[in-house]
C-alpha cells in the first residue's frame, strides 16, 4: 500500500471506529467494547507491521519511508503540510502507542456508565496520540495535539472520580499553557525560517545555523516549558496526580503510558532539533529538573496514603530520568558523544519501559479497586493470600516500576544514570540516590498491599465475589511479559533507535560547534 | 585451541546457570496445576540444580585438563593465569560503549560454581523434608495466626530463581552484569526472607533486607559511573584473547605499572585510559560499599540478623553459605582495582564487623541469630583477609565457611524442625540424647568454625586451615605495618570469642537437661532425606581445606591470585612473609579458641559460674549487646524517621505551595471573572439600560399623543408644517 494511504489508515482508523460506533445501539455494550478493543488490536498490529514488516530500516536512521516523509499540501497559501513519517525516535513510541490502546481497552470492560460516548471518545483519543507520533510538519504536529487535549478533557470530567471535574480542568489548563507557549514558539521560528513548517526542513535551517542564538534561545524555552509539562518535570507537574487519581483506570492507563511520552519525544523531536543552541545552553537546566523530579516525585510518593497517586508520583520520578537522560550533553572529547548518545537512548528506552510497568501499575491499581471500591494504602494487605495470580503478576509489574534488572525499568534508569557522572559527578551521585528511595516506597507499599496476613478495608467480601477474570490476567500477563522481554533483551528497542539517535545527536553537536567557532 | 576450551566451558558453565532457571519458570507455571501436595517443584528444582552441579564438575574436569592435570594445580611451575572471557550476547551498544551479557572464567569462578551448585543440592534435598508441612491444603502458621494453603512450590521455585541468579552473578564477565544479578539474588532473598508474607515481621525483616542492600548499591552505582565515564568498559578483563580490547584489570594495572607492560595493547588499541587517582579510590570504595551491603559488613550488617525470618534452608544457602558471600567474592574478584587505599578500608571494616558481630552472638538466644552474627563475624574475616592481601585466605575461608555454615545451620533447621518450630535455646537443653545425629553434626561445624586442629599435621578442620591462613597473613601485614597491629589482634581475640559462643550454642543446645517440657516431650530425631546431606556437608566441613595451603581447595584458588594494583607501594605482605608468620599466628590461633571452647565448656556444660550471675554483674554491657549495639535505632532516628519525614514535607508542599498557587491561579482568575461581570452588569449593562429607560420614558411621553386618528395626526402634520416654514423664514432668512 501507498506508504501515505497506510500511514493515513492508521491514524484515522480508530476515527473511522468511533464513527462506526455512533451506529450502535446504546444497549449493545458488549458489542461495542468488543468492537473497540478490535479497533485497537488492529492498530496495534498495524504498528508492529511498520516495525517489523520490512518496511522500516534500522540502519538507515533518517525519515522513513522517504526522507522528507510522504506529503500532500494542505493548506498551501500558508505552507502547511500533511506530511507523515516515522523513524527510530518515532517508531517506538508508535508500537507503544498501539500496545497501550489496545490492553487500555480491553480494560476498559470496567467502565459503568455512557458506554458509547466512552469509546467513541477513546478512539478519537488513539487517533490524537497516533497523530502527534506520526506527523512531521510542526502545524499538524500541533493539531493532533490539541485533537488529544479534548477527548482526554472529558474522559477524565465525564467518567472520573468524585473530583473529576476539578482534574479535568486543572488537566486542561496545564496542557493547554503548553500548547499556546509552543504555539508561540511555532510562529516565531514559522517567520524566521520564511514560512517552514516541516520539521525535517526546520531542523535543517536551525543546522545550518539560520535562527539566531537568540532566537533559539527563547524558542527552546517556550516549547521546553510545553513539553515539560507533559513529560511532567518538577514543578510544573501537579496535574498529573490528580488527573491520574480521578481518571477511569484505562484512561489511566493511557495517561501514564502514552501522553507522558508525548514530552520526552516533543524535546526530541522539536525542542532540540528546531533550537540546538537553545538546548545547549540550558542542558544543565535539563539536568537538574531531571534530578530534581527523581529525587522530588520519589520523596512524594514516600509519603502518599492513596494507591493510584502514589503511582502517578512515582510517574514523575520515572520520567524524570528521561530528562536527565536527554540533557546531558556535553562537548566531549574523549568519546565524542557517546555518553551522551547514552543518556538519549536511555532516555527513550526509560518512555518505552515506563509506558509498560506504568501501565501496569495504573491496571493493577484499577483492578483492585473494582472490587473494593477504595485506594487508602493502609486499609488493604493480605492480597497475596486472596488473589495469588493478580499479587504475583502485580509484584512482577510493580517490581519492574522499582527498576529491578531483568525487567524493562533497570536498563533505562542505569543507562542515564551512569552516562550522568560525565556531564556532572554531583547530579549524578543525587540521581543514584533515587535507587534506595524508589526501593523504600515500592517495597513498602507492595508490603501494606499485597502481604500481610488479612485483608483489613471495607467490601472484603466482594474480593471472593469477583474473582481475577481471564481478561484481566490477559492485560497482567502481557504486560509482565513485555516487561521481561524488555528487559532480558534490550537491544531490540536499541537496535531500532540506535542509527537515528546517533545521526541526529550528530547533526545537533555539528550545529553546536560551528557556532562555537 | 583456546577458544574451544572457552567455549567449552562456557557451554557447562551456562548449562549449570541455566537450568535452575528453566525449574522456576517451570515450577512458577505448573505448580498451581501440580496441585498442593505434589513434589513435583521440589524434584524439577533438585533435579536441575544437580545438574548444574554435575555440568560445573565437567567444566572443571576440563580445566583440570587444560593446565596439565591436578599434578600441575598442585605444583605450577610458574604463576600464569588460565582465564576465558567472551560474550553471551550485547544488552546494548551506544557508538564505542557496550554493556553485554558475559563470562569471565577462571579458577575461583570453577570452584564458586562447583561450592554454590554441591551446597545447594544438599539444601534443596534437605528442604524437601524441612518444607514438608508446606505440602497441604491448609497450613496453619501459629505465628500470624492464620491458615492458609500450602505453599510448598513456591519455596522451591524461588529456589531455584535464587540459583539461576548466584551463579549469574558469579559467571559474569563484567561489573555491570555483576550488578545485574547482584540485584537479582537481592529480589530472591528479599522473596525468600518474605516467604512467610502472612508475618508482619517477615515481611519487614524483607523489606529491611533489600533496601539496606539498596544503600550499598548506591555507592556502588558511583564506581560503576566513575569506572565507566573514564574507562568506557565494564569488562573484567579481556583473559589475553587475541583481539579482545582491554577490560578493566588490563587498564589499572597499566596504569599502576606506567603502562610498560601493556605496551603491546597500546600498539594494537592506541593508548589506554586512565582514572584519575582519587576517582579510582572513590570507585573502589563505592564497589566496596555495594559488598558491605551484601556481605553484611558493618555498617550495613543489620538486615542479616533479621533476615533469619526465612525459612531456615534459606538461611543456609542464602544467607551464609552463598549469597552473602557474594560481596567478598566481588571484593576479591575486583581486587586489582582496589588501591592501598581501598584496601585498608576493606580491612578495617572487616576487623570492625568480625568484632562486633561476635560480641553480639554471645547474647544472642535464638539458635539462628547466634549463626546470623556468627555469620557476619565470618565475613569480616574475609574481608579482613582481603584487605590486608591475603587474596587466597579469604577466600579459602569464604569456601570453607560455606560448608560448615550450612552444616550449622541445616542443623539449627533440625533442631527446630524437631522441637516443632522452637528456636529460643534457653527453652532446649539435652538434646543430644533424642537428636544424635543432627548433634554429631553440629559438634562438626563448631570445631570447624572454631578452627580446630593439631598443628603440622593433616589432622584439622576446614576452619583451621582457612582461619590459619588469615590470621598468619594479618600478623604479616601487622609486622610490616605495626601502626595497624590492630588488624591482627581484634580477629585473634575474636578466634577465642568465635569459639566461645559456637561451643556456648552447642552445649546450650545439646547437653545438660531439657528445660521446657513441651520441647522435651515433642522433640526427635529428623528424618533421613534431612540428615543425610548433613552428613555429606559434615564430611566436607571437615575435609574439604585437606592439606591446607598445600591442598587441592587452596590450589585451586591460588591459581587465579590476581596481581593487586597496590603491590608495589602497599605494605602487603609477601608469600615469604606470610610463610614466616605461619607458625605464631597458627598457635596463637589455636590456643585462642581453645580458651573459648574451655570457658563453654566450663559456663554452660559443667555451669561452674552461672552465666546468669554474669549477665546481672554486667547489665549494662549485656542490655547493650542484646540492642545489637543500637544500630536499629540509630538508623531509625537518623534515615528512616528523616526520610518519611522529608516525604511528607515534599508532599505537602505539593498540595500547598504548588496546588494552592495553581488553584489561587484559578480562583483569582474566577474573581477577575467575577468583577467582570459585575462591570457588566453594573457599568455596561446599567449605561445600556440607563439610556434604554431614557428612551422609554421619553417614548411613554409622546405616547399620549399617538392616538391612532387621522385627523389628529393631519392636524399635526400641518401644525408641524406651519411650525418648520414660521421658523424658516422667521428665525433662518433674516441672518
Amino acid at each position: 500500500m501507498d506508504p501515505l494511504c497506510y500511514l493515513s489508515l492508521l491514524i484515522f482508523l480508530p476515527t473511522l471506529g468511533a464513527i462506526i460506533l455512533f451506529g450502535f445501539p446504546s444497549k449493545a455494550v458488549d458489542a461495542m467494547r468488543v468492537f473497540t478493543a478490535a479497533i485497537t488490536g488492529v492498530v496495534f498490529l498495524m504498528t508492529l507491521q511498520l516495525w517489523l514488516g520490512g518496511s522500516f530500516n534500522p540502519v538507515l536512521g533518517t525519515i522513513q519511508p522517504v526522507q522528507e516523509g510522504v506529503s500532500v499540501p494542505w493548506i498551501a497559501s500558508w505552507n502547511i503540510h500533511y506530511r507523515l513519517g516515522y523513524d527510530g525516535l518515532s517508531l517506538p513510541l508508535v508500537v507503544l502507542t498501539g500496545f497501550v490502546s489496545f490492553l487500555s481497552a480491553i480494560a476498559s470492560w470496567s467502565i459503568q456508565k455512557l458506554h458509547k460516548g466512552y469509546f467513541i471518545l477513546f478512539l478519537l483519543l488513539v487517533t490524537g496520540m497516533l497523530g502527534v507520533f506520526l506527523a512531521l510538519d510542526f502545524f499538524l504536529f500541533y493539531v493532533f495535539w490539541e485533537v488529544m487535549l479534548l477527548p482526554m478533557y472529558f474522559l477524565i470530567g465525564v467518567w472520573g472520580g468524585p473530583r473529576r471535574e476539578y482534574a479535568a480542568i486543572k488537566f486542561f489548563l496545564y496542557t493547554l499553557v503548553g500548547s499556546v507557549l509552543m504555539l508561540v514558539a511555532m510562529l516565531m521560528l514559522y517567520f524566521a525560517s520564511g514560512r517552514e513548517f516541516s520539521l525535517i526542513g526546520l531542523a535543517q535551517q536551525a543546522a545550518a545555523g539560520k535562527f539566531s542564538s537568540f532566537e533559539q534561545t527563547v524558542a527552546f524555552i517556550l516549547l521546553f516549558i510545553g513539553f515539560a509539562i507533559k513529560v511532567p518535570c518538577v514543578p510544573v507537574h501537579t496535574w498529573l496526580p490528580d488527573a491520574h487519581v480521578e481518571a477511569p483506570t484505562p484512561i489511566s492507563m493511557i495517561l501514564a503510558g502514552v501522553l507522558l511520552k508525548m514530552g520526552g519525544y516533543g524535546i526530541l523531536r522539536i525542542a532540540f532539533p528546531l533550537c540546538p543552541l537553545g538546548a545547549y545552553y540550558s542542558s544543565y537546566a535539563l539536568v537538574a529538573i531531571g534530578v530534581v523530579s527523581i529525587i522530588y516525585g520519589a520523596f512524594a510518593a514516600l509519603a502518599q496514603t492513596d494507591f493510584k497517586r502514589l503511582v502517578a508520583y512515582s510517574s514523575v520520578s520515572h520520567m524524570g530520568y528521561v530528562t536527565l537522560g536527554i540533557g546531558v550533553w556535553k562537548l566531549s572529547e574523549a568519546h565524542g558523544i557517546d555518553f551522551w548518545l547514552q543518556g538519549v537512548s536511555g532516555a527513550m528506552f526509560q518512555m518505552i519501559a515506563h509506558g509498560v510497568s506504568s501501565t501496569g501499575m495504573f491496571f493493577m491499581v484499577g483492578v483492585i479497586y473494582d472490587r473494593v471500591h477504595h485506594r487508602d494504602l493502609n486499609q488493604f494487605g493480605g492480597l497475596m493470600g486472596r488473589m495469588p495470580l493478580y499479587s504475583g503478576l502485580a509484584a512482577g509489574i510493580f517490581f519492574a516500576g522499582l527498576g529491578l534488572p531483568g525487567l524493562c525499568g533497570f536498563i533505562g534508569e542505569v543507562a542515564v544514570v551512569i552516562s550522568t557522572w560525565n556531564y556532572d559527578p554531583l547530579l549524578a551521585i543525587i540521581a543514584a540516590s533515587g535507587v534506595v528511595l524508589t526501593a523504600g516506597y515500592i517495597l513498602w507499599t507492595m508490603q501494606r498491599v499485597y502481604l500481610g496476613a488479612s485483608y483489613k478495608g471495607p467490601h472484603s467480601e466482594e474480593i471472593d465475589h469477583m474473582p481475577f477474570t481471564a481478561r484481566e490476567a490477559f492485560v497482567g500477563f502481557t504486560l509482565l511479559i513485555a516487561a521481561i522481554y524488555l528487559g532480558v533483551y534490550p537491544s531490540v528497542v536499541f537496535d531500532v533507535m540506535d542509527a537515528t539517535l546517533k545521526g541526529s545527536l550528530e547533526t545537533l553537536e555539528k550545529a553546536v560547534a560551528t557556532v562555537g567557532k | 585451541m583456546s577458544n574451544t576450551i572457552a567455549q567449552d566451558l562456557a557451554t557447562y558453565l551456562a548449562i549449570a546457570w541455566l537450568t535452575p532457571l528453566l525449574s522456576f519458570v517451570i515450577a512458577i507455571f505448573n505448580g498451581f496445576k501440580w496441585g498442593r501436595t505434589s513434589r513435583n517443584a521440589a524434584f524439577a528444582a533438585t533435579a536441575a540444580i544437580a545438574t548444574g552441579f554435575v555440568s560445573s564438575a565437567i567444566a572443571m574436569n576440563r580445566w583440570i585438563c587444560e593446565i596439565g592435570g591436578w599434578d600441575k594445580l598442585l605444583h605450577p611451575d610458574h604463576h600464569e593465569h588460565h582465564a576465558y572471557a567472551g560474550v553471551f550476547y550485547d544488552l546494548a551498544t551506544f557508538g564505542s560503549l557496550k554493556l553485554s551479557i558475559s563470562y569471565y572464567i577462571d579458577s575461583l569462578t570453577l570452584t564458586m560454581f562447583c561450592m554454590v551448585t554441591f551446597i545447594a543440592t544438599c539444601i534443596h534435598i534437605f528442604a524437601m523434608g524441612y518444607m514438608s508441612e508446606e505440602l497441604a491444603e491448609t497450613y496453619d502458621d501459629h505465628q500470624a495466626h492464620v491458615t492458609r494453603p500450602g505453599r510448598f512450590y513456591r519455596f522451591f521455585a524461588f529456589l531455584s530463581l535464587f540459583c539461576f541468579s548466584m551463579l549469574g552473578l558469579v559467571i559474569a564477565g563484567n561489573i555491570f552484569q555483576v550488578f545485574v544479578f547482584w540485584e537479582l539474588v537481592g529480589v530472591c532473598s528479599y522473596l525468600l526472607i518474605g516467604f512467610y508474607t502472612e508475618r508482619r515481621s517477615a515481611n519487614v525483616a524483607a523489606n529491611k533486607a533489600f533496601i539496606v542492600n539498596r544503600v550499598g548499591d548506591f555507592g556502588f552505582i558511583i564506581g560503576l559511573m566513575i569506572l565507566w565515564t573514564y574507562t568506557g568498559t565494564f569488562t573484567f578483563s579481556n583473559a589475553h584473547m587475541e583481539g579482545a580490547a582491554p577490560g578493566l584489570f588490563e587498564i589499572i594495572a597499566a596504569q599502576a605499572t606506567g603502562a610498560s607492560e601493556a605496551a603491546h595493547h597500546v600498539a594494537a588499541h592506541g593508548a589506554l585510559p586512565t582514572v584519575p587517582q582519587t576517582l579510582l579510590i572513590i570507585a573502589g570504595l563505592g564497589i566496596f560499599a555495594g559488598c558491605v551491603g551484601k556481605s553484611a559488613q558493618f555498617p550495613l550488617h543489620t538486615w542479616l540478623p533479621d533476615a533469619m525470618e526465612g525459612p531456615t534452608p534459606v538461611s543456609a544457602l542464602v544467607h551464609s553459605a552463598t549469597m552473602v558471600a557474594a560481596g567478598v567474592y566481588l571484593s576479591a574478584r575486583f581486587y586489582p582495582v582496589f588501591t592501598t587505599e581501598v584496601l585498608t578500608v576493606i580491612a578495617y571494616v572487616g576487623c570492625i564487623t568480625l568484632f562486633v558481630a561476635a560480641t553480639i552472638a554471645i547474647v544472642a538466644t535464638d539458635i539462628k541469630k547466634v549463626l546470623a552474627y556468627s555469620t557476619i563475624s565470618q565475613l569480616g574475616y574475609m574481608m579482613l583477609a582481603i584487605g590486608v592481601g591475603g587474596w587466597g585466605a579469604g577466600l579459602f575461608h569464604l569456601i570453607t565457611h560455606a560448608f560448615f555454615k550450612s552444616l550449622l545451620f541445616l542443623g539449627s533447621g533440625a533442631v527446630i524442625y524437631g522441637c516443632h518450630h522452637e528456636q529460643e535455646m534457653p527453652k532446649m537443653g539435652g538434646l543430644l540424647k533424642k537428636m544424635p545425629v543432627t548433634g554429631f553434626a553440629m559438634a562438626v561445624g563448631c570445631c570447624a568454625i572454631a578452627g580446630f586442629g593439631i598443628p603440622h599435621t593433616n589432622l584439622a578442620f576446614s576452619g583451621f586451615f582457612s582461619k590459619d591462613a588469615i590470621l598468619a597473613t594479618a600478623l604479616a601485614y601487622s609486622k610490616i605495618n605495626p601502626s595497624h597491629s590492630l588488624l591482627f589482634l581484634a580477629p585473634l581475640v575474636t578466634a577465642g570469642i568465635t569459639s566461645f559462643y559456637m561451643w556456648r550454642l552447642w552445649f546450650y543446645t545439646f547437653t545438660g537437661k531439657t528445660r521446657d517440657r513441651h520441647v522435651e516431650e515433642h522433640c526427635h530425631e529428623v528424618p533421613k532425606i534431612m540428615f543425610i546431606p548433613l552428613l555429606v556437608l559434615s564430611m566436607l566441613a571437615f575435609g574439604c581445606a585437606w592439606g591446607g595451603e598445600e591442598g587441592v581447595l587452596y590450589s585451586l584458588l591460588h591459581a587465579s591470585q590476581p596481581e593487586s594494583c597496590a603491590i608495589s607501594d602497599a605494605g602487603l605482605p609477601t608469600h615469604h612473609h606470610i610463610h614466616e608468620s605461619h607458625e605464631t599466628a597458627g598457635v596463637l590461633a589455636l590456643t585462642s579458641a581453645l580458651l573459648g571452647f574451655a570457658l563453654a565448656y566450663l559456663l554452660y556444660c559443667k555451669s561452674v559460674i552461672s552465666p546468669a550471675a554474669i549477665k546481672e554483674q554486667l547489665k549494662p554491657l549485656h542490655s547493650f549487646l542484646v540492642a545489637k549495639w543500637r544500630f536499629d535505632e540509630l538508623y531509625d532516628a537518623v534515615f528512616v524517621w528523616p526520610s518519611k519525614r522529608v516525604g511528607g514535607f515534599i508532599a505537602g508542599i505539593d498540595r500547598n505551595v504548588f496546588d494552592n498557587a495553581i488553584d489561587g491561579l484559578a480562583a483569582s482568575a474566577v474573581k477577575v471573572a467575577k468583577s467582570n461581570r459585575r462591570f457588566d452588569e453594573v457599568v455596561v449593562d446599567g449605561a445600556v439600560r440607563a439610556s434604554g429607560e431614557i428612551v422609554s420614558a421619553l417614548a411613554r411621553t409622546f405616547r399620549v399623543i399617538q392616538t391612532g386618528r387621522a385627523r389628529q395626526y393631519v392636524l399635526f402634520v400641518a401644525v408641524g408644517l406651519v411650525l418648520v416654514v414660521a421658523g424658516f423664514f422667521g428665525v433662518i432668512l433674516p441672518h
